[in-house]
């Protein structure tokens, strides 16, 4: 059966890309941005609406995840070590132990199916296929983890205005978020997986604060251990022009790093808006199938074989 | 994934369904003995459909080859590069950055 187009939805999406709702103090109008063959139209630098879709890899950036952020995490304090550390992870690590024959010519790491390391730096174990990552048993990703997937041209994600809010739609598990315009986060916040979120443009750029997560979900699929409750997420949102949008992401955590924090996290969006957004959703039963057909035999027959 | 395979086999299941679509093949050995194999795609659907997948692209029963990278496990189970039908369609799969998918 193929898939119907959401009529209702694509009507809703073009009538609030059209509308002026979703855009901030535009200063100047217009602009004619300096780089890029498909991105020299002109461009509201503060409209973000989209749907904007993870870019392909291009020469200096991967995109792919957070794999190709080489930036090293702070030390964990040692009340991290002991609450916060995952038993395995699925993917590949930030950085720590490298498996053996990682620097065989053709051996690609920072990619998927060519791990690179056996363990993260506090090791945690990686490659684990019954390891934990972002979304396992259909719980939620969460910001940052969410991001890992819009890359290499899928999972889409948009922005949508109403009234003092912006909603960030992401088509990956159908997550979504809330940035509040006009409020600071309240005293007496309630912890939830998604965060309270407040927004404001400094001059071009969107900022996103976020704070009040319930430290249940991973920092990203490569960090084998999950967020504290006081995680604190930064995010810049920048439309660089008609056709692109970087953000810019700095960690802090600091029941997990004490007062350092892990800045350097970057993301390239591309406009997509001949893109469907489509139906993704998180079922318990398919991915109790795919389990059973692919992760379980693999996870039975582990091996200490080496990487060929 | 380097290693590359394929195998002829009869088409026993596909599910074009998240985290990966998924094909049961079984395969016919020399002895007549019949062994199963599970191939998975590597992209998320999005991929696939770009490719010119549907959910009814393969059905029980039909005959194909498919190419895939196997498994570093030794289990009967791999990653789709492409499918192939008898009348020389090919169902592809789209990876950026797969250097080692089969010529048609």
């Amino acid at each position: 059966m193929r898939i119907r187009r959401l009529g209702p939805v694509a009507t809703l999406m073009a009538a609030l890309w059209f509308s002026p709702g979703l855009h901030g103090q535009a200063q100047g109008g217009p602009r004619v941005p300096s780089s890029g063959p498909k991105g020299d139209q002109p461009f509201d630098p503060h409209d973000l609406s989209g749907p904007w879709i993870g870019e392909r890899p291009r020469p200096g950036i991967l995109n792919f995840g957070s794999f190709d952020q080489k930036i090293p995490e702070p030390p964990l304090t040692d009340w991290a070590r002991q609450h916060l550390l995952y038993k395995s992870i699925s993917h590949d690590a930030l950085g720590g132990t490298h498996i053996p024959g990682w620097d065989r010519a053709g051996h690609v790491c920072y990619v998927t199916s060519e791990p690179c390391f056996s363990a993260d730096p506090n090791g945690v174990p990686a490659n684990d296929p019954d390891g934990e990552y972002p979304g396992k048993d259909c719980e939620p990703l969460s910001s940052p983890a969410v991001y890992d997937w819009p890359r290499n041209g899928e999972m889409e994600l948009l922005f949508t205005r109403a009234g003092d809010r912006i909603f960030q739609l992401f088509e990956y598990h159908r997550e979504w978020r809330t940035f509040w315009l006009n409020r600071e986060h309240p005293k007496d916040l309630d912890p939830t997986y998604e965060g309270d979120s407040t927004a404001h443009w400094d001059r071009d750029t969107l900022v996103v604060d976020t704070i009040g997560y319930n430290g249940k979900t991973m920092v990203t699929v490569n960090v084998g251990h999950s967020k504290s409750d006081a995680f604190h997420l930064v995010e810049r949102f920048r439309r660089v022009d008609h056709d692109h949008v970087v953000l810019d992401m700095t960690y802090y955590d600091p029941k997990a790093w004490g007062d350092k924090f892990w800045p350097g996290f970057r993301k390239y969006f591309m406009l997509a808006p001949k893109e469907d957004f489509q139906e993704f959703i998180c079922s318990p039963r398919e991915y109790q199938s795919y389990d059973k057909a692919v992760t379980i035999p693999e996870e039975r027959a582990k091996s200490t074989k080496q990487v060929e | 994934m380097t290693a590359t395979r394929s195998l002829k086999g009869t088409i026993t299941s596909f599910d074009l369904a998240n985290p990966h679509a998924q094909i049961g093949l079984d395969v016919k050995g020399d002895s007549g003995s019949v062994e199963h194999w599970t191939v998975e795609s590597g992209p998320a659907i999005r991929a696939m459909k770009e490719a010119g997948w549907h959910s009814d692209s393969l059905k029980p029963g039909d005959e194909v080859t498919i190419f895939f990278h196997p498994s570093k496990r030794s289990v009967n189970v791999g990653v789709l590069i492409q499918v192939v039908f008898p009348d020389g369609r090919v169902l592809p799969l789209k990876t950026s950055g797969d250097k080692t998918q089969p010529n048609n």
